[in-house]
């Protein structure tokens, strides 16, 4: 709509020109270029205005695409979870950690979001030591994430090491599950 | 003083041949006397031994004197041969045979059986009958001097190795009662003198040579004190106890602690 | 003397010599490490007040928690003397008592006991002492009287007059979980709840003289390190770097703090100037370096590193700045725990899966496992270097077990509701 006022001006000109052409008499070529460019300048001024309707209706497209990829990122998100799994004194990701992680990082491009990052191994061996393996695992993470894009301003690491497990008592069931990072937006 | 005084009225070589004299005498009993090793101490060490006496009973020597009688054994099966065609003759004359031998060797071996006695005569039987008496007496007097120096022997051996019994006895006693104190340490080493009665009560302990360490001295004196007796000592033979026993050393000297 | 009475006498004195030279020796190499029995008679009391504690059953029970001593149980006891006169050592001798223990309490504004120890073979005292205290101290009473009967007998310094300080987790009906760090006697008695928080408490740890406490606390969010004064409450946090905070740890003289901090890049040990608060740092690797312990002398100080791949301990010497390796033994060995003779390493040592506590001598290069328990934890040592207080679980809690290092007396510490893990021994108390 914003178009309209150059339109309008440009027709008021347009109709002014002919007029002052239409009125000076007797040159019928003149005010048949006159009016020639009368329609001309009609024309481009409603060639103008489908464009900024289609401009505004791409630029109205687009941010519906942006919102719906972003549901979709968001959806990848929620679907990939925020906890990465480990195998026994590693700390090395697991394919299925970095196609998770892949999501995140996808989203986290769009925005500036800060994640926090909380390593965790299981009881075994000794407690400061497993503080010292929970950081890296911690630490793979945001390093991956590091190396896809995300500065690392922007990502906070913390250990707990056994001192926060998810699932209680001995044996891998209960094991596995406490080898993990677990990333948390702030 | 007065030894001076005599010394101006005796001759000159007397002195010094009085003792050269008693030198010699001294010379000769060293020589005779029994001696166990020349610089140590009889030392009982832990695995060498092999007891024989092990909480029973201890045999008494005269049975150990009784040992020939394997030796009489073969010639058993010749006695009964004879024996039986001379049912009628035998009787008459192995009594009277039996009876003067069995006198003199009773005298000196008063438990042994009397399977031995018959043995030598009847066997003697076949032979010539006129030297029944003068073998008797011949095969009598071998016996008795073969008997006499392997009884001899055998108190040798027997003193030794009862004595070696007798130690690793008190060794198990006191290994029992020793409970070392946490300050132990392999290699320390606390040497005790302990002094028995015949009865084999301990009388008195005391420490030798120190450890240096308070606590495992007294670990080695609690652990005589808990023993308190030997009573098996008491069949020892007063001779051996008196050698070996009555004042006797203890080392204490642990190996199978930790470090 | 004459020649003549010279030679017999040298004779005589060879002879008499010779004769005592041959006497018998018997060798005992070997003990059967029977524990010492001993009667502790219930103490009589003085006066009209009623003693607040029954010191005879807490001097007989730490007694017998060492290992050394089996105690006589008072129904077998044929009488209960409290004075010297009263003592019939035939009637001990019968039921093979080797000490009596006897004494009289005397309660009042202070409280007072006295004690005497029998040696009932050489039928006579040894030992006698008294103590006093506050009423409220009646069981430390109790246990300097032990730490006096362990030392006359065993020759080695008693360490029941000590404190443990411990975390232990509990969860609410909501399944939260809250941890206190709890300081308690040697013997798990009177527990005092130091800091409670909704967050994680690790690695507590004594200062030489046991009056101030450092540990690691997640309270703000991360991981920080405070130190502690025990007697008025007063807290300072300090540490509040990124990354790990953890392992404090105080020198013999109480005057630098090592920790481990991450700050730098990888896990790595700095010391700590408490007086200046300046900060060195005495590891460089992209391992793992973590878990510092100081050497009695003060002069090297033990860690756990994995720069060569598996957990192992190494040791640091400040002179030199030269670190070596100590443990060759199997794939894991961490949390090094040295006793005061400088020698006796405890660790956490992996074998066949399980993780047991260990004792590595530095002298000979032994490894020994102690224990037979799985997912065993943080051993502290005694401070006369006679037992080891380590964190264990029973079915699915955590509680507290100790072990001779000997490896021959083991008992678990009475069970609280909750987990209980991480024991800190506390040094030698002055009263």
């Amino acid at each position: 709509m914003k178009d309209l006022p150059v339109a309008g001006k440009a027709l008021t000109l347009l109709f002014t020109a002919a007029f002052l052409v239409a009125c000076s008499g007797t040159d019928t070529q003149q005010q048949e270029e006159a009016a020639a460019a009368a329609a001309a300048a009609e024309a481009a001024a409603a060639q103008q205005a489908r464009e900024a309707e289609q401009a505004a209706a791409r630029e109205a497209a687009a941010a519906r695409q942006a919102a719906a990829e972003e549901r979709r990122l968001e959806q990848a998100v929620a679907a990939a979870g925020s906890t990465f799994y480990f195998d026994f004194d590693s700390s090395t990701l697991t394919t299925e950690a970095r196609q998770a992680l892949d999501a995140h990082i996808a989203l986290l491009r769009t925005n500036d979001e800060e994640v926090r990052l909380e390593g965790h191994t299981d009881e075994r061996g000794t407690r400061d030591y497993n503080m010292a393996l929970g950081e890296r695992r911690a630490n793979s993470v945001r390093d991956y994430m590091v190396v896809n894009g995300i500065p690392s301003y922007r990502i906070e690491t913390v250990s707990y090491g056994e001192e926060k497990p998810v699932a209680y008592g001995s044996g891998e069931e209960n094991w596995s599950q406490n080898r993990r990072v677990e990333l948390s937006r702030q | 003083m007065n030894l001076s005084v005599l010394t101006d009225y005796l001759p000159e070589w007397l002195a010094p041949s009085v003792a050269t004299f008693c030198l010699h005498l001294l010379l000769l009993f060293l020589l005779l006397s029994r001696w166990e090793s020349s610089d140590s101490d009889r030392v009982i060490q832990a695995r060498k031994i092999t007891p024989e006496i092990i909480n029973a009973k201890l045999v008494s020597i005269d049975e150990f004197r009784a040992r020939p009688t394997p030796k009489a054994a073969p010639r058993q099966p010749a006695k009964t041969q004879p024996a039986a065609p001379r049912k009628q003759a035998a009787p008459a004359p192995s009594k009277p045979a039996p009876a003067p031998e069995s006198k003199p060797l009773a005298k000196k071996k008063p438990a042994e059986t009397g399977r031995s006695e018959p043995a030598p005569a009847p066997a003697k039987k076949p032979a010539p009958r006129l030297d029944a008496d003068a073998l008797a007496e011949l095969s009598r007097r071998q016996l008795s001097e073969s008997m006499a120096a392997e009884s001899a022997a055998e108190v040798a051996v027997t003193a030794e190795e009862m004595a070696a019994s007798y130690a690793a006895l008190i060794q198990r006693a006191v290994i029992g009662y020793w409970s070392r104190p946490p300050s132990a340490r392999n290699g320390m080493e606390v040497l005790l003198s302990v002094q028995l009665i015949p009865s084999g009560d301990v009388i008195s302990v005391s420490v030798v040579k120190s450890s240096g360490n308070v606590a495992f001295d007294r670990s080695a004196i609690n652990a005589v004190e808990r023993a308190g007796s030997f009573p098996e000592l008491r069949n020892l033979p007063i001779r051996e106890f008196e050698k070996s026993f009555r004042r006797f050393r203890l080392l204490f000297r642990p190996e199978d602690l930790r470090y | 003397m004459t020649s003549l009475a010279r030679i017999l006498l040298f004779a005589t004195l060879m002879v008499s010599a010779v004769s005592a030279r041959a006497q018998l020796v018997i060798e005992i190499t070997q003990g059967m490490d029977d524990p010492t029995t001993i009667a502790v008679v219930p103490f009589a009391t003085e006066g009209t007040g009623i003693s607040p504690a029954d010191v005879a059953e807490i001097v007989a029970d730490d007694l017998r928690r060492s290992g050394q001593f089996a105690p006589v149980r008072r129904d077998n006891m044929l009488s209960y003397p409290s004075t010297s006169g009263e003592i019939y050592f035939r009637d001990w001798r019968a039921i093979d008592t080797e000490y009596v223990l006897i004494g009289r309490v005397t309660p009042g504004e202070r409280l007072r006991v006295d004690y005497e120890l029998f040696d009932v073979n050489r039928e006579r005292s040894v030992l006698s002492g008294s103590q006093t205290d506050a009423p409220g101290e009646a069981r430390m009473l109790a246990h300097r009287v032990s730490d006096a009967v362990y030392e006359h007998i065993t020759g080695i310094p008693g360490a029941f007059a000590t404190r443990l300080l411990y975390v232990s987790v509990e969860r609410n009906l909501q399944g939260k979980d809250y941890y206190r760090l709890t300081l308690s006697d040697a013997d798990g008695a009177r527990p005092i709840v130091l800091l409670e928080s909704r967050e994680p408490i690790m690695a507590p740890s004594w200062a030489p003289d046991g009056r101030e406490i450092a540990y690691v606390s997640f309270e703000t969010g991360r991981p920080a390190i405070f130190r502690q004064e025990l007697r008025s409450g007063a807290r300072e946090q300090l540490t509040s770097f990124r990354g790990l905070n953890s392992s404090p740890a105080w020198s013999p003289d109480g005057n630098t703090l090592a920790m481990v901090l991450s700050k730098d890049g990888s896990p790595d040990i700095y010391l700590m100037d408490m007086a200046s608060r300046r900060l060195s740092r005495i590891t460089r690797h992209y391992a793992i370096d973590t878990e510092p312990t100081w050497m009695p002398d003060g002069k090297s100080i033990l860690f756990t590193s994995d720069r060569g791949g598996r957990p192992q301990i190494y040791r640091y010497h400040l002179q030199t700045g030269i670190t070596d390796r100590v443990t060759f033994e199997g794939n894991y060995n961490a949390r090094a725990r040295i006793a005061q003779d400088g020698r006796n390493v405890v660790l956490v040592h992996q074998r066949d899966g399980q993780y047991h506590i260990a004792i590595h001598d530095l002298v000979t290069d032994r490894l020994q496992v102690l224990t037979s328990t799985d997912l065993d934890e943080s051993p502290s040592i005694a401070p006369n270097g006679s037992m080891v207080l380590y964190a264990t679980k029973s079915g699915d809690r955590g509680i507290l077990s100790a072990v001779s290092v000997d490896g021959g007396v083991k008992f678990n510490l009475p069970a609280r509701s909750g987990d209980v893990r991480e024991p800190a021994w506390s040094p030698y108390l002055m009263p």
